[in-house]
């Protein structure tokens, strides 16, 4: 899928849910789900090509592929997160969006902290004594 | 110096990457926090490099388990042991392969009726037998069959027929399947003019 694929959906969909907003509600919401993950999956391919150079690169800059493979989680986590937040606010849920923000932004962290104890051992090392 | 130069070169590397990285961050609250993540893992990245310098200068000899070959330079090395086992084995079959066509000529050409013959053997990529082709030129087979003393080399050409043929094909192929252990399906056997 191309961006102008994805523009005509995206227009296709707006129009849809402007009319199905005031008719049927809930309709839209659904609509906007499907679309969600319609454009996520159509772009599920090229990120893998993404993905490639990142490993290529990583394995040319002799990284330990176990950060580089947590960087990617924490980007999937932080797309995954912005998707449902932007649903659940199209539909007019505030508060379930900045949920998951929340639990989005913990897992975050959760999967920051390897790399910063290593970081912190490492610092540990250079200080003396 | 050359550790340097690597270090400078990863540490491209890792620009690249960090600039990679930053296209794809997300818009949004989650921006800050997916930020943080990559300046940390930019910052383990540049780290560990200086560290191994700074506290292993003394640790640079190639340990079995750190080594990394060059990919290209293996490929290069394993690519000259083919062409040099190749070479080897070329030289082994055809001396092998000769030796066995004189050897299997000698022999079949005691089967009477037979007055030359050629061989010719089929060597596979690894040096192994393949197929035998025999091209037989016959003699006056009933000379020799009903003689005592069988003359091997018979000057006499005589035509012989469709019988004869066969059962000196069949003698050849015992022959050679009692000899060299060869199954039928190895053998090719013709006769020179039909």
């Amino acid at each position: 899928m191309e961006i102008p694929q994805v523009v005509g959906l995206a227009l296709l969909t707006t129009i849809l849910l402007l009319i199905l907003r005031q008719e049927k509600p809930v309709m839209a919401v659904i609509l906007s789900i499907v679309f969600s993950i319609v454009v996520f999956i159509f772009m599920m391919e090229k990120m893998a090509s993404i993905i490639e150079v990142m490993q290529e690169l990583t394995h040319r800059a002799q990284i330990n592929y176990f950060f580089m493979a947590t960087i990617l989680k924490i980007l999937g986590v932080a797309y995954l997160g912005e998707f449902a937040a932007a649903i659940c606010q199209d539909a007019g849920e505030q508060a379930v969006a900045r949920k998951v923000e929340f639990a989005a932004k913990i897992i975050i962290a959760v999967l920051s902290l390897p790399i910063m104890i290593a970081i912190l051992e490492s610092m540990m090392e250079l200080m003396p004594g | 110096m050359s550790t340097l130069a690597e270090i400078v070169k990863n540490i491209l590397y890792i620009i690249i990457l960090a600039s990679f990285l930053e296209i794809l961050l997300p818009d949004g609250g989650l921006k800050p926090f997916v930020r943080f993540a990559i300046g940390l893992f930019i910052l383990i990245s540049v780290l560990n490099p200086v560290l191994s310098l700074l506290f292993n200068e003394q640790q640079f000899e190639v340990k079995l388990w750190d080594y990394q070959a060059n990919e290209e330079q293996s490929e290069e090395i394993l690519k000259k042991g083919r062409d040099i086992n190749q070479q080897i084995t070329d030289g082994n079959s055809a001396a092998v392969k000769e030796k066995m066509q004189g050897q299997i000529a000698s022999i079949a050409m005691l089967v009477p009726g037979v007055q030359e013959l050629e061989t010719r053997i089929d060597m596979g990529q690894e040096g192994t037998f393949q197929k035998l082709h025999i091209m037989v030129k016959t003699g006056d087979f009933m000379q020799h069959k009903n003689s005592d003393n069988p003359q091997v080399f018979s000057e006499n050409q005589s035509i012989i027929g469709e019988p004869e043929k066969t059962e000196i094909k069949e003698r050849i192929l015992g022959l050679l399947r009692n000899l060299y252990g060869m199954q039928k399906t190895d053998i090719e056997i013709e006769f020179q003019g039909g």
